[in-house]
């Protein structure tokens, strides 16, 4: 059994240089147990990768852009940029739907329940979206679409539009719009 | 015993993964992905993880993005040290700077890209064997991250197995229909809308395609008590890539390079075995 041990890697990595074994030792410990707590916490992942059971839902949330006038989507942006920028909008329209209350204070109150009640509120606070910011968003809106596209942009509008598949291919249910930014002022 | 690469080895090894890492820099900055060209964005997420937390209670994401030059800086000194270390592969002192410019960048980007997109880790793992000066530990770090690939993968077909969603025959379905909806409004004529709309048609094809990837992933356990296979799995997880690409429209550019520590680069290499000029070197004998 000692030999077999000695004979994996970090076995001898601990022969060689034991300082290097023992940190790979306690990265692999520590790795193991987020794994257990599912916590992720930098550098330490989690590689799900779908694998939680998604079953198909009735209805789906798909985030419109329309720049001065015409639909962009996220594949007429640069690769990057494009994630970055819809992502940012399914995040907003997630805090919309929730009433622009954050995910924070549940998960500090779950995770976190023995901090004073002061402590997890101001953690809340310093974390979670501020409503306030709104107008901030709708100007960076502007500013980074101009760039991504390249072009001075007038107008932007977003909203989320609700589908449901009916045989294979989605059909619009509902649209409600939710921002709208203009290039000199941004109106909610 | 894993094969051990001479230091002229390695000085290859490290051109070939900064040249990736160059690769993937060049594609950001190209697609205004860099901290000086996200134009202050002000709605970040700093999800449930606690290095994100501890990162913007100390407001460095808002300051890095905020302030022009912070970022440029930061951007700066991530690409020139790659560059540099292409040029200087035995720069201990670059490799760290890029790991650290890259850990921060990491940390800020995913915070607003408002995803918390993993494969930017192969960025940040695959400068991590050459932070070192002693060779040796240069060869078990990089024989650490080949571990941590398998754990990538074969965590990821785990997860599957016991969360049960290997068994779930609707999961393709649900994982198309939530995220191929633009593609189908936008394109819904294109070749890759077709697909999906087939995939939706047939139920089973689509769940049977989401069980294969599953069982590539869990071939990945091998790997932690062989390396015979390595190439094989090398292979595999560039066939999971082209998957993932034909059945989610997702390309990990930058987890791939963490996948070339599954290639026998002692053979590939061996021609530096010596550090001898290849000219010199004795014909082998063939036939």
């Amino acid at each position: 059994m000692g030999n077999f041990l000695r004979n994996t890697f970090l076995g001898r990595v601990l022969q060689g240089d034991r300082r290097l074994g023992w940190f790979f030792c306690a990265f692999a410990f520590v790795q193991v147990v987020a794994q257990l707590l599912t916590a992720e916490v930098t550098p330490f992942f989690l590689f799900g990768m779908y694998s939680d059971p998604i079953h198909p839902s009735p209805t789906y949330v798909r985030m419109r852009c329309e720049v001065d006038g015409a639909t962009i989507t996220q594949e007429q942006l640069p690769r990057y940029a494009g994630e970055l920028f819809f992502s940012t909008l399914y995040r907003f329209e997630q805090l919309d739907a929730n009433e622009n209350e954050d995910l924070f204070l549940p998960f500090i109150e779950e995770r976190f329940g023995w901090f004073p009640e002061e402590t997890k509120n101001a953690l809340n606070e310093r974390l979670a979206y501020d409503p306030k910011n709104e107008h901030a968003f709708g100007e960076w809106m502007i500013r980074y679409l101009s760039r991504s596209l390249d072009r001075p942009i007038g107008e932007v509008i977003v909203e989320r539009e609700t589908y449901r598949y009916e045989g294979q291919r989605p059909i619009l249910v509902e649209t409600k719009e939710l921002i709208t930014a203009h290039a000199a002022v941004a109106q909610p | 015993m894993p094969p051990s690469l001479n230091r002229d080895q390695f000085d290859v090894l490290t051109r070939v993964f900064f040249g990736w890492i160059l690769l993937a820099l060049i594609w950001r900055w190209h697609d205004g992905a860099m901290l000086s060209q996200l134009e202050a964005p002000v709605l970040g997420n700093v999800y449930k993880d606690l290095t994100f937390w501890g990162v913007e209670l100390l407001g460095l994401p808002a300051y890095l993005t905020s302030h022009c030059w912070a970022g440029i800086l930061l951007d700066s000194a991530m690409t020139a040290s790659v560059l540099a270390m292409i040029l200087l592969p035995r720069s201990v002192l670059l490799a760290r700077l890029y790991c650290a410019t890259i850990l921060v960048y990491f940390i800020v980007h995913t915070t607003y890209a408002n995803h918390h997109y993993r494969p930017i880790i192969g960025l940040l793992l695959a400068g991590v064997p050459f932070i070192f000066r002693s060779l040796d530990r240069n060869n078990f770090t990089f024989q650490a991250v080949r571990y941590y690939v398998l754990f990538v993968y074969s965590s990821a077909g785990l997860y599957k197995v016991f969360r049960g969603s290997w068994l779930n025959l609707d999961q393709m379905t649900g994982i198309i229909e939530n995220t191929q909806l633009e593609l189908l409004l936008a394109h819904p004529d294109g070749w890759h809308a077709q697909l999906f709309t087939w995939l939706l048609q047939h139920e089973p094809v689509s769940w049977a395609l989401f069980l294969l990837a599953t069982l590539m992933e869990l071939v990945f356990l091998i790997g932690y008590f062989t390396r015979r296979f390595d190439p094989w799995l090398f292979a595999t997880a560039m066939s999971l890539h082209i998957g993932f690409y034909f059945t989610m429209r997702f390309f990990a550019f930058e987890l791939i390079v963490l996948d070339l520590t599954l290639l026998p680069w002692e053979r590939i290499l061996q021609r530096f075995k010596t550090g001898e000029p290849i000219a010199t070197r004795p014909t082998p004998i063939s036939g």
